[in-house]
């Protein structure tokens, strides 16, 4: 890669491998800096969850009230500001109380979806980290 | 550190909290405190401390428990009379929460051993019933500037204030020494009330959660005074004072005292 970075190259084509350069070079870092205390790389599915390519869903079926948006809260405490949480919870009681207790504290509930006995809920983290 | 789910379960009431949360429970459970004395004000305050996961709660008292006591030292019951109080809170407040490392101090604090004892402490309440200590531990904190909860009770009447050197006003601030002895009646002949001294302990108890999570507004620069027949609150502003003895521009007082206990019947501790 670096041995065709040359001046013969069209000054577009030389600014587009400068970019993968830098960005290869962050991804080492990044991966470096992640290594844990025995120089060891976490786990790949560990840094895609990170950056936030999956969403998040919190099984809370046969968690009752008020546990399961205490558990809830807990998550998205830990999580950025503007992260989607899915959520599974049982009709009922936890489908009527958690996403307007949720939507209380200031979170986003975009999504219910009718999963025949418990309910997946979309929740748009509206607190989170600080 | 991840709450387990008996913790999660165990404090879920204040984690619903809005300005709780993981985060402020965690504070709790990291947080380390001194409460001095094991009596009236001690009792309801390091139960709610436990009940409420402080991680590490000192207790200092160098008496046992008698039968009087237990008409408002509610950490006590009538199968610890007899025994020592940290002992017999040690095992009241373990038996109501085991996530707390109970230290007990059966020791009578002096101006030789204060200073080592606070210091492995976050903050230091004062359940103490005498002037001596009162005194003492204002001086002790000031001096290393640890925050003070204090709290006092008199028959019908409580007083809270909390005491953040540096920031606000001081015990001496507002009494700048101890009264004369024989002046003030004595614990005994004086009497109180056992919920009184529950009211006053919990405030302290409020104060320090708030203070550990650093939440609200603290009873710093003003002394709340309750009035239990009255069934009433007052609040009086104090500013600091400029020439108080110990936190004063030009203090004069620089070393630890060990005032004459002229109060000699535990109420609280010493
Ligand atoms: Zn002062």
């Amino acid at each position: 890669m670096y041995d065709r970075a040359t001046d013969k190259l069209a000054p577009g084509a030389r600014g587009d491998i400068l970019h993968y350069a830098v960005g290869f070079l962050q991804h080492i870092q990044e991966l470096y800096a992640s290594m844990d205390s025995s120089f060891n790389f976490p786990l790949q599915e560990k840094i895609t969850q990170k950056s936030e390519t999956r969403v998040n869903e919190l099984d809370l079926r046969g968690t009752p009230c008020p546990i399961n948006y205490v558990k809830t809260k807990l998550v998205l405490e830990e999580l950025e500001f503007g992260a989607i949480l899915a959520v599974l919870l049982d009709e009922g009681e936890p489908i009527v109380n958690v996403p307007r207790s949720l939507k209380e504290d200031g979170h986003e509930i975009s999504g219910i979806e009718d999963k025949q006995g418990f309910y997946r809920v979309v929740v748009k983290n509206g607190g989170g980290k600080k | 550190m991840q709450l387990r789910d008996d913790q999660i379960e165990r404090y879920s009431r204040q984690l619903i909290l809005p300005k709780v949360g993981g985060k402020g429970q965690r504070k709790l459970l990291a947080a380390k405190v001194l409460v001095i004395g094991a009596g009236g004000l001690g009792s309801p305050c390091a139960l709610y401390l436990a009940a409420a996961g402080v991680g590490r709660i000192g207790i200092v008292d160098s008496d046992r428990v008698e039968l009087n006591n237990l008409q408002r030292q509610i950490l006590h019951s009538t199968t610890t009379v007899g025994r020592s109080k940290v002992e017999s809170a040690r095992l009241r407040m373990n038996d109501l929460n085991g996530d707390v490392e109970v230290v007990p101090y059966e020791i009578r604090l002096t101006s030789e051993n204060i200073l080592n004892l606070i210091k492995d402490y976050d903050l230091v309440i004062d359940g103490s019933d005498n002037f001596p200590t009162r005194y003492l531990v204002n001086d002790a904190c000031v001096m290393t500037s640890k925050p003070l909860f204090h709290g006092g009770i008199l028959k019908f009447d409580g007083q809270v204030m909390t005491i953040l050197p540096a920031e606000g006003p001081c015990y001496r601030c507002l009494f700048p020494a101890p009264p004369p002895p024989g002046s003030v009646p004595s614990c005994q002949q004086a009497g109180i009330l056992g919920a009184v001294a529950g009211v006053i302990g919990t405030m302290q108890a409020n104060e320090v959660i708030k203070y550990i999570m650093g939440i609200g507004n603290l009873l710093v620069g003003r002394i709340m005074i309750f009035d239990a027949l009255n069934s009433s609150f007052r609040q009086v502003k104090i500013p600091r004072n400029a020439d108080c003895p110990v936190c004063g521009d030009r203090p004069t007082i620089t070393e630890l005292i060990d005032y004459e206990l002229f109060c000699s019947i535990a109420e609280g501790t010493q």
